[in-house]
């Protein structure tokens, strides 16, 4: 067929738009709110990335005990399903927000969103809010949810060698905890290793080993997040 | 599978697009996907077709996907190179474990091809 004249085009124009946007883009517009949000508010807030059965839950029973009869904490509570969770923080005497994805692998930024309506109901706004994703370390690692701070933990049970299988994860974190420390002498699991791999995807790292089984560790954790939100 | 949330973000940027400019129809999408963008460029071709149908301006959308590999640049030399995993990478001309990564992490929308 002819190609000077373009009798052989398909009907219509074609139009080719450049752009370069990011495709996590609305993700990035409410979480660029949530976070002006938590900064007004004086809120810090931390998200805590780990697989299923870490010890995200026992770190933050731990951390309540710790410390909430100083610091206002409230928990939103990411799970597929279920209400168990958010029912253990509340026995612990902290303000508890449970948000089922309803299957999805992750929390987004309009989810919590929504939760910090519910915040807003309490008498004194929380000094320090954990945000404890659904547990994998894949999906939550691409959405920002506004957090002041991004922890990721991996306990002494899943293996040394998770920074480099996850590393997205580890990347887009400040913070990395290395939970069970008590379960060591069980396994081969070494701590330098771990910090090595971690550190040569991220140098900024700040890292924790601890135990919230026997307190080892604990008490540097702990410093940690009084001066966190004392700032 | 976070994909399917991405699939989904990149047809609503796609048919605000099209919206925007009065397209019939949108034809092809170019997206960059970065090595260490945390998502699978065969999982988010499978959930994009498993979605577009649900539009008439995005069902015969052909999504094209560009592979960014892992770029790095040197602190100490000041030279680029380019490397397939991202465990300790050390720049091959100098040896310096001072490398940044530049390129690698994008999950971009580059190109709308639009009929209007």
């Amino acid at each position: 067929m002819c190609d000077t004249c373009g009798c052989n085009e398909k009907e219509g124009v074609k139009r080719i738009y450049r752009i370069q946007e990011r495709i996590t883009k609305s993700n990035e517009e409410i979480a660029e709110k949530n976070r002006a949000y938590f900064l007004k508010n004086g809120i810090t807030a931390v998200n805590i990335i780990s697989a299923p059965g870490s010890g995200k839950t026992t770190l933050l029973e731990k951390t309540i005990e710790a410390l909430g009869d100083r610091i206002k904490i409230a928990v939103f509570e990411g799970d597929i399903e279920t209400t168990l969770d958010a029912e253990r923080i509340k026995n612990k005497g902290a303000f508890a927000i449970q948000l089922t994805t309803g299957g999805a692998c992750h929390l987004d930024a309009q989810l919590v969103h929504k939760a910090i309506h519910e915040i807003e109901k309490m008498e004194e706004p929380p000094k320090l809010l954990f945000i404890e994703n659904v547990g994998n370390l894949v999906c939550p690692a691409s959405f920002d949810l506004g957090e002041t701070l991004r922890a990721v933990m991996v306990s002494v049970a899943e293996g040394d060698d998770k920074p480099l299988k996850y590393p997205k994860a580890f990347k887009t974190s400040q913070v990395f905890i290395i939970s069970k420390t008590d379960l060591l002498p069980h396994f081969d699991f070494s701590i330098e290793k771990a910090k090595e791999y971690a550190l040569s995807l991220n140098p900024e790292l700040k890292v924790f080993a601890l135990s919230a089984k026997t307190g080892e560790g604990f008490d540097e954790w702990i410093a940690f997040l009084e001066e966190l939100t004392s700032s | 599978m976070h994909e399917a949330s991405i699939a989904y973000s990149l047809l609503q940027m796609l048919l605000e697009i099209g919206e925007k400019e009065g397209a019939r129809e949108i034809r092809k999408a170019v997206v960059k996907v970065g090595k260490l963008s945390g998502v699978v460029p065969e999982c988010l071709s499978f959930a994009f077709d498993a979605m577009k149908t649900e539009y008439s301006k995005t069902e015969n959308t052909r999504l094209v996907i560009v592979e960014v590999p892992l770029t790095y640049l040197c602190r100490r030399c000041g030279k680029t190179f380019t490397r397939e995993d991202f465990i300790f990478p050390e720049c091959p001309f100098c040896s310096s474990a001072e490398t940044e990564l530049i390129k690698g992490e994008e999950l971009d929308l580059e190109e709308v091809e639009c009929e209007v």
